[in-house]
């Protein structure tokens, strides 16, 4: 199997980029992690540009992610298996609860 | 010969002969427009070249004989069709990620011992006398694993799926696709016997959800379900010790 395998379908390379984008998250995360263990930003500028760089690859692979739960979950409802697309609207609802329900509870605490 | 004629270029592989794969171009004449890459191949072996292996068996897409890379994809020969192609020339070679034998030949051995491991069968605790009647099932248990139900094992999946490239230790999708068909049957109680093949580092939790397998598939079976559904199951066993555990 040649190390270029992934450049051989459209499949491929963008599950590769998918694969990808978690990257510059947990890098990010690890970053938060250390600035929470010092208790302080010690780059602060530098932290939120960054922020801004791994914005788009968490959303991206958040959407991967919560796209393809209509595949992996099955339940049944009342004895009827609930369809895959309601299962991913649930999740983007949820996704959408909880970040608005974490940006009001930091503007709160900020203030 | 009519005069619309396509080039099939076939892999060529002699292992007393050759140290390398090779391609060799044939015309062949297209003079339907129903004419599938299986037709070509069996033109060159009937008329060209008698030398050409390859394997076929129903020419209907049932006995999954055929499987072969069509232009780089894994496809059906037999349902692969010359007029998606011309003008331009078609490339027949192994399915990808097995040993080839000869030809389009491949050794299909790994594949058949890892289905053998999954016991694609319904297994029963105590079989019980023919005189008890059918075991009977309903259009919604039936629904349950149906679409699993309809692999053919053709090897495409396998031939599609880079996580088995890199790693032949891997279940791989079909298997596991099959295990989850008999483990989704009503009549089933064989799950504890798959278990440890299916729940295996090398199983289900090998595989990272490429997906192709289920692009690749000519009977519309969506393996890479079969496998994320099974990590779902299996970790409910898991974390649920009074869950669902027959």
């Amino acid at each position: 199997m040649p190390s270029t395998w992934w450049t051989r379908t459209r499949h491929y390379f963008l599950y590769m980029v998918r694969e990808f984008t978690s990257l510059p998250l947990a890098i990010w995360l690890l970053w938060l992690l250390f600035d929470i263990s010092r208790r302080s930003l010690v780059a602060p500028g530098a932290f939120a540009v960054f922020s801004v760089i791994a914005l788009p690859f968490a959303l991206y692979h958040s959407w991967t992610f919560l796209t393809l739960a209509g595949t992996i979950i099955h339940i049944k409802l009342l004895d009827r298996p609930v369809s895959s697309r309601l299962i991913v609207m649930s999740q983007f609802g949820l996704w959408i609860g909880a970040s608005v329900l974490i940006a009001f509870l930091l503007t709160w605490l900020s203030k | 010969m009519p005069d619309k004629t396509i080039t099939i270029r076939a892999t060529r592989f002699d292992p007393d002969k050759d140290q390398e794969p090779r391609l060799q171009s044939y015309e062949v004449p297209f003079f339907d427009e129903s004419m599938v890459v299986l037709d070509a191949l069996n033109h060159i072996k009937a008329h060209i070249d008698g030398s050409l292996s390859y394997r076929w068996s129903c020419r209907m897409g049932i006995c999954g004989s055929c499987g072969m890379m069509v232009n780089g994809t894994p496809k059906l020969t037999c349902n692969a069709f010359l007029r998606d192609f011309w003008p331009r020339p078609v490339t027949v070679q192994p399915l990808n990620n097995f040993p080839v034998i000869r030809d389009l030949v491949i050794d299909m051995d790994d594949f058949m011992h890892k289905l053998k491991l999954i016991k694609p069968w319904i297994i029963r605790k105590q079989e019980l006398p023919l005189g008890a009647g059918e075991h009977r099932q309903t259009n919604d248990q039936i629904d349950d694993f149906r679409q699993f139900s309809e692999c053919i094992n053709c090897m495409l999946c396998y031939s599609a799926c880079p996580v088995y490239g890199l790693n032949n230790e891997f279940l791989g999708p079909a298997a596991i696709a099959l295990a989850r068909r008999y483990n989704l049957d009503s009549r089933d109680q064989g799950l504890k016997e798959r278990l440890p093949h299916i729940a295996d580092s090398e199983g289900i939790w090998e595989c990272s959800f490429v997906g192709e397998c289920s692009v690749v598939c000519p009977k519309g079976v969506d393996p890479a379900k079969a496998i994320q559904q099974t990590k779902l199951d299996t970790t409910m066993r898991f974390v649920l010790p009074y869950g669902n555990r027959e």
